[in-house]
């Protein structure tokens, strides 16, 4: 057996017959083959370094920038909408706010049942069944929007398990609580909820928040999908507007606005109340408006906000501050009388019109009848130079610069290029035109001590959290008048609502109304030329007249029936006016009303100044009677009715006696005689 | 009829009917290697379940199982049968293969562009496959047959350089580059090992190394070119030729240190990594399993590959050492051409990972190479 085998090793390896004797093992490489097999083994084993070294690179020191290749590659996100933050009124009464909808997309790709996924949205959706199936149908589309932000309702009525390709995801959606109220002012977003006009665009940055997004995977084909459910991530809820808007008063204004609207049908009309001593916006109205949560069934006109953006020649609105400025030039004396050419006057071959024929007028008979000529008469004092200047010192042909967009800044032509016969009709409101707010703005400067105050609607802008970003602050553009000058000028308002005035319709029970009428002539876009058919009648005023915090401005735009300003506009001031000043418990001076209102001290004290040394500035005691010498006697009944004392007045002028003298005791009756006469 | 299975020529001079294997087969039964590949077989399944399970391929998951019984069931009978029968009829086996080459050349089926599939009855396979197991053998023969005191100078390399050409041409023309290739690292490596002269490797090395530049510029169809060009650099073309490189690093590269877990890798899942079951396989291991997985897998081949050699050195006799050697080196050369590839340090070619890729004649052909160093290996001590 043994021979056998080495025999056969012999035929085989010659070279290892000499080893082959060797009992149980009869093979041995030699010893060079065994080199080289080691060889072999440390030439794979350096191979193998080579892999295995390679690999670590990739895993460990390159994962990085093949990571973001990978994501970048395969990472799809799906943007919702942006959860906007809400926009609150003063009293935090919220005009539009976020709710959380369902909307349903689909994956065509991954769709396995075409006809029952079809069936179910039309079904459940009310969607139109070709339209859908050809979109679900199409494969070239990974990812698919069916219907966004569907309502309670259709969430409902879906099945909890959605067949497979389609899905819900919750995304918010925007609300107006108050539906078409202060519509055109809050403006709208779109479908994505970026705000597109209003409030909601220009406070964007504020309310749009970090849109969440809907985090998938996108494969070769470009199919996307959602293997771990759909998940939404970086939602990030957005600020909050606070509006120095009263949703009470917008509602006042709204009212009046359709008021109007019934009763004279114009084309449009709008209004606006603003606290006059802040600038403060308070409402803000617009006839014809629009539903914010379907914006595209309205023509664009109706989303105006007409308030900002409308130019219209004021009219007589603007003879206050044409009286103002002669005033504060020192142009007119008050006791002074104007010849007013019996309501017809030719001036430089243009024939300015009274509405009434009138003579001699002082001043603020001028102002309370409204007549065009004695406005005219005034202004041409100043010179087209000034009259320009002092409307550019009153603010008009500047925007407001209140913080929404889009606003106008009405048209002026410079001084330099008017005709001789511009500077008679700028002082009574024609060739040239300003926006509401402008208007508002110029009369309320006379309503608070001359101040021009920068209108603002936004109060504060808040985080998602409610802490504070910004507040804005009441601001002063300019002193424009004179606190004297302006308390002036108030009092001729005054006039206006009274008998006599031009707009007895927007006197008030209780109160005193300072305002001002205005109707003017439209230009015809055709003839260029003034259409004596369409008018734009406004009404600007302060409420109450002798403590102004309310300014209201209404105009009316082409009302039929050729309705002035007093006709059309006053009553709805009025009515604004009225709401409002209850709804805030502001109360009017007359004996009537219970509880009086304070007299703002500065005006008191610096509205007619007596002769240096002359005023007693002591304080009486209670129980005695007040100083009243060197007083007039406007002011003297102002500090009787503060002290809450009878005034008996003779005469007229300073007062130069009073019984019983100042600093007494005072009577039983609370009676205190005054003798009135020229100052010494 | 003396079946070659029945019987044991050479420890069975009698020509005794054993109807059962001898026993010292078991007893020194390598149970090392079968453990080897055992191990990197269910590594295989489980990850080609997962990279297959969410696709259309996941029929070829259940067709895998099917092909590993087979593959063991091969890997039985080459283990059960005396490799030193092959000896005898080493050659008649090339020439056999070489037949089905020849035969795939003319009536193959033709897939991507290549004739490579030869189909018996319902039977459909690669004799490229078959070619590598066949020059081993036939190599081991000529080489354990004709030992060279010296090394081997340029002459007498001549007829193992003929018996390699022969199927090389053959499978170069269908065209399989990748294999010929293949065959050609295994026939050197094997001449190394049996002794090649210094001055005939340098000459070689320099001739070979001259033509590989020569047929790169003349020789190489334009989309071979570009796979090697691409290797240079991978961004030149990310969409075209790059794209799988670009795929499979990123794949590799997101796997980081410990894997994104089984089933959760993205890159097979949403299709990015091309043929993620049979060439990337491993890409699709390391982006899940991550460099740990990595580093256990490239351990296993690495210890299969030195357990070969380990055979080789302990084999009986040369024609079992050689041919150890040619099987270590044909699972060395697919290990390293395929990880080598979807790492971006080789071009791309169609070159099958062992036990790991879905592949049914690369993976019979990988058992088949198994059971004989298991034949190897048990039989050392069998005479």
């Amino acid at each position: 057996m043994i021979a056998q085998r080495i025999d056969i090793h012999r035929a085989h390896g010659r070279r290892r017959q000499a080893r082959a004797a060797q009992p149980g093992r009869t093979f041995h490489l030699e010893d060079t083959q065994k080199v080289r097999a080691g060889i072999l083994l440390v030439f794979f084993i350096a191979l193998f370094a080579v892999l295995l070294y390679r690999a670590f690179d990739l895993t460990v020191l390159k994962h990085d920038t093949l990571v973001t290749m990978a994501d970048r590659m395969h990472d799809i996100s799906i943007e919702l909408t942006r959860p906007r933050g809400e926009i609150v009124d003063r009293n935090g009464v919220p005009l539009a706010v976020r709710t959380m909808t369902d909307s349903v997309f689909a994956n065509p790709r991954e769709l396995e049942d075409l006809e029952g996924a079809t069936a179910l949205l039309t079904r459940t959706l009310s969607l139109e069944a070709n339209a859908l199936r050809e979109k679900l149908a199409n494969k070239s589309r990974g990812f698919v929007w069916i219907k966004r932000k569907i309502s309670p309702a259709e969430s409902a009525a879906l099945p909890t398990k959605m067949p497979v390709g389609v899905g819900r995801v919750n995304e918010a959606a925007r609300q107006y609580p108050y539906g078409r109220l202060a519509a055109a002012l809050i403006g709208f977003s779109n479908i994505d909820t970026v705000g597109l006009e209003g409030l909601e665009l220009q406070y964007d940055k504020v309310l749009a928040g970090q849109p969440g997004k809907m985090i998938g995977l996108r494969d070769a084909h470009r199919r996307v999908f959602f293997p771990d459910g759909v998940q939404v991530r970086g939602f990030e809820p957005g600020g909050t507007l606070k509006l120095t808007l009263d949703v009470h008063l917008q509602w006042f204004a709204e009212n009046a606005l359709d008021a109007t609207m019934v009763e004279f049908k114009p084309k449009a009309a709008w209004a606006v109340v603003m606290d006059v001593q802040t600038g403060q916006i308070l409402a803000i109205a617009n006839r014809p408006t629009y539903d914010p949560t379907a914006p595209g069934d309205y023509p664009p006109e109706f989303r105006q906000n007409r308030a900002l953006i409308n130019r219209y020649e004021p009219g007589s609105t603007m003879k206050p501050i044409t009286m103002a400025s002669v005033l504060q030039e020192g142009k007119v004396r008050l006791d002074e009388k104007i010849y007013c050419e019996s309501g017809s006057w030719n001036l430089y071959g243009t024939v300015i019109k009274d509405a009434h024929a009138h003579g001699w007028l002082t001043p603020a008979e001028i102002i309370q009848v409204s007549s065009n000529i004695g406005a005219a008469k005034l202004g041409m004092r100043l010179g087209r130079e000034k009259v320009w200047g002092w409307l550019n010192r009153f603010g008009f042909a500047h925007p407001t610069g209140i913080d929404l967009p889009g606003e106008a800044s009405g048209q002026m032509l410079p001084w330099s290029v008017w005709y001789p016969v511009a500077v008679a009709t700028h002082s009574y409101g024609h060739g040239f035109s300003v926006t509401a707010l402008q208007m508002l703005c110029a009369i309320s400067a006379l309503g608070n001590r001359g101040q021009l105050m920068k209108p603002y609607l936004v109060a504060e802008t808040l985080d998602a959290a409610g802490r504070t970003l910004t507040r804005n602050y009441p601001q002063i553009r300019a002193r424009v008048v004179s606190e004297y000058t302006a308390q002036t000028v108030l009092d001729m308002m005054k006039l206006v609502t009274q008998e006599g005035g031009t707009a007895r319709r927007a006197a008030l029970e209780g109160f005193e109304i300072a305002g001002k009428t205005g109707t003017a002539y439209k230009v015809n876009p055709l003839t260029h030329k003034y259409d004596k058919g369409r008018l734009v009648s406004s009404f600007v005023g302060l409420a109450p007249g002798d403590n102004p915090q309310l300014a209201i401005i209404v105009v009316v735009d082409e009302p039929s029936g050729h309705a002035f300003g007093g006709t059309c506009a006053a009553p709805a001031f009025r009515d604004i006016a009225e709401n409002s000043l209850r709804y805030l418990g502001i109360y009017g001076r007359r004996e009537d009303n219970e509880r009086p209102t304070a007299p703002r001290p500065l005006l008191v004290q610096r509205a007619n100044p007596a002769p240096a040394g002359a005023l007693d500035v002591r304080v009486p005691a209670d129980g005695q009677t007040p100083n009243f010498l060197g007083l007039t006697m406007r002011r003297a009944v102002s500090l009787a009715i503060e002290r809450g004392i009878e005034i008996h007045p003779f005469g007229s002028g300073v007062a130069v006696q009073q019984s019983p003298p100042p600093y007494q005791a005072l009577p039983t009756d609370k009676v205190v005689v005054v003798q009135f006469g020229p100052s010494s | 009829m003396a079946w070659p299975w029945n019987r044991d020529h050479y420890s069975n001079p009698d020509q005794r009917f054993v109807g059962r294997i001898d026993r010292r087969l078991f007893t020194n039964f390598d149970w090392f290697l079968l453990l080897l590949v055992v191990g990197l077989c269910l590594i295989g399944l489980v990850n080609l379940y997962s990279a297959t399970h969410s696709s259309e391929h996941l029929e070829r998951f259940r067709l895998q199982l099917v092909w590993l019984v087979v593959g063991f069931m091969l890997l039985s009978l080459s283990f059960a049968i005396n490799y030193q029968y092959f000896e005898n009829n080493g050659y008649t086996i090339l020439v056999g293969v070489m037949v089905l080459l020849a035969a795939t050349l003319v009536i193959g089926y033709v897939s991507h562009g290549a004739r490579r599939w030869l189909n018996i009855g319902p039977v459909r396979f690669q004799p490229s496959e078959l070619a590598k197991i066949a020059v081993v053998i036939a190599l081991a023969k000529y080489l354990a047959g004709n030992p060279s005191e010296r090394g081997y100078n340029l002459k007498e390399l001549g007829p193992p350089l003929a018996i390699v050409a022969g199927p090389m041409a053959l499978v170069a023309m269908q065209p399989d580059l990748g294999t010929a290739i293949m065959l050609l690292l295994i026939a050197a490596t094997m001449l190394l090992f049996a002794g090649v002269r210094w001055r005939t490797v340098l000459g070689l090395g320099f001739s070979g190394a001259a033509l590989s530049v020569f047929s790169f510029l003349f020789l190489l169809k334009p989309f071979q070119r570009n796979r090697i060009l691409t290797l240079i650099n991978p961004d030149a073309d990310p969409l075209g030729a790059g794209y799988h490189i670009r795929q499979s690093l990123i794949a590799i590269g997101s796997g980081r240190l410990w894997g994104k877990g089984w089933l959760h890798g993205t890159q097979a899942k949403l299709e990015f990594l091309p043929e993620a079951h049979t060439d990337f396989a491993f890409s699709v291991f390391s982006e899940e399993w991550g460099f740990a997985g990595g580093l256990l897998v490239l351990g296993l081949y690495f210890a299969l590959v030195a357990w070969s050699l380990n055979i080789a050195m302990r084999s009986k006799d040369l024609f079992g050492s050689m041919m150890a050697v040619g099987f270590a080196a044909l699972l060395f050369w697919h290990i390293f051409i395929n990880v080598g590839m979807v790492l971006g340090l080789l071009p791309v070619v169609g070159m099958p990972l062992p036990f790991l890729s879905y592949g049914r004649t690369s993976l019979l052909a990988m058992m088949i190479a198994v059971g004989f160093l298991l034949n190897i290996s048990s039989r050392r001590y069998i005479f």
